[in-house]
């Protein structure tokens, strides 16, 4: 291949055929990775929002006695401090616009590192949450073992209700477990994956 | 806002032909070819506040457009279009052609076979880049881009002529 002869064929390939849009807002919607993940992160905010709220029913829905509901504000009270302060986080990363005139390498760069980072920071919160409900939960359990507040928990009196309180909390931290590893990686995975093959080979 | 979105629908207008060969050089499929057009369009008109007019627009579109490349990704195809590289190019060996159309046809075929940087470079020295410019455009040195890019060629060449085409 004679790349100086193919050059004229290059440089003459016609583009007559080819319209741009006629109004910009013709356009569709912005659809790098990262525009991906804000649009999937605005989606799970609200999700989130209203996970949060409904929590805030557990003591009435299980009928907790009062220690135990002080106990279930305290660490509810510490849920909300992290997600509020993630939430910043991610709200800051939602309005943080990326540069695509930077050179190609700074540019991919950007991409893979707020992208590591919102994911590494989402994987952090379900964590945190996950060992909050933990800690609550195994409270609870020892709350019911010694006996102190079983008369009162009127839903886990049983020791069905005890056991499926155990199978439920088990589940739940299982669920959360897993979904907070391969969530991020079955959505972003593959995409951060091929910005660092791309960024690999520039070196 | 209309005067500036004007403005800027005129010089993309005139330089079409960048966003048009960088959509065709990184995508196969005529759909993701569309897609990716667009999405250089969006960024393009994203980016066009920072655009000071102290370098050419043609400079500034060759940078957004060839970075825009390089953080889309085709979608998942079950079928991939290679064996028709094969099928096109013994059909072409048959016939003694110098069409400049066919040339690029199989150019481009021969070109999806190449990573993503390796594109760029091609691009960027078929659009007349020195190898100063190609390297302030994708931030390496000057050495590693001349480098690449006489690595990139010969690769090109092997391509091209592995599947019985020369020219």
């Amino acid at each position: 291949m004679n790349f100086d002869k193919f050059k004229e064929a290059w440089d003459a390939e016609s583009t007559d055929a080819v319209h741009i849009p006629e109004d910009i807002s013709k356009l569709k919607e912005a659809n790098t990775p990262i525009d991906k993940l804000r649009r999937n992160m605005k989606q799970e905010f609200w999700m989130q929002l209203a996970a949060v709220i409904l929590i805030a029913f557990v003591p009435s829905f299980f009928k907790l006695p009062k220690e135990l509901t002080g106990i279930f504000i305290f660490f509810y009270g510490l849920m909300i401090v992290f997600t509020a302060y993630y939430f910043y986080k991610f709200f800051a990363f939602y309005k943080r616009s990326y540069d695509m005139t930077y050179n190609s390498r700074k540019n991919l760069m950007w991409f893979y590192y707020e992208m590591k980072l919102n994911i590494e920071m989402y994987k952090a919160l379900t964590y945190i949450l996950f060992f909050i409900g933990f800690s609550f939960g195994i409270l609870a359990l020892l709350y019911m073992k010694n006996g102190g507040l079983s008369n009162a928990i009127s839903g886990l009196e049983s020791s069905g209700g005890r056991i499926g309180f155990l199978m439920l909390t088990i589940v739940t931290m299982l669920i959360i477990f897993i979904l907070a590893e391969t969530w991020p990686n079955y959505f972003y995975g593959k995409e951060l994956k091929k910005i660092k093959a791309v960024l690999d080979q520039l070196d | 806002m209309k005067a500036r979105e004007e403005e800027f629908l005129m010089l993309v207008e005139k330089h079409k032909r960048i966003i048009y060969k960088v959509s065709k050089m990184y995508m196969s499929h005529a759909e993701d070819q569309e897609d990716l057009f667009q999405e250089i369009m969006l960024q393009l008109w994203k980016s066009y506040g920072q655009f000071r007019g102290e370098s050419q627009f043609s400079t500034w579109m060759y940078r957004v457009a060839v970075n825009t490349a390089l953080v889309t990704f085709k979608k998942d195809r079950k079928k991939i279009d290679h064996p028709v590289l094969d099928e096109k190019m013994d059909l072409a060996d048959e016939h003694d052609s110098e069409n400049k159309e066919e040339k690029l046809e199989f150019f481009y075929k021969a070109v999806h076979e190449l990573n993503a940087v390796e594109k760029a470079l091609i691009f960027l020295f078929l659009e007349g880049q020195s190898h100063r410019q190609i390297a302030e455009n994708l931030g390496i040195t000057e050495v590693n881009a001349r480098v690449k890019l006489n690595r990139t060629k010969e690769k090109l060449q092997l391509i091209i002529k592995q599947k019985g085409y020369e020219f």
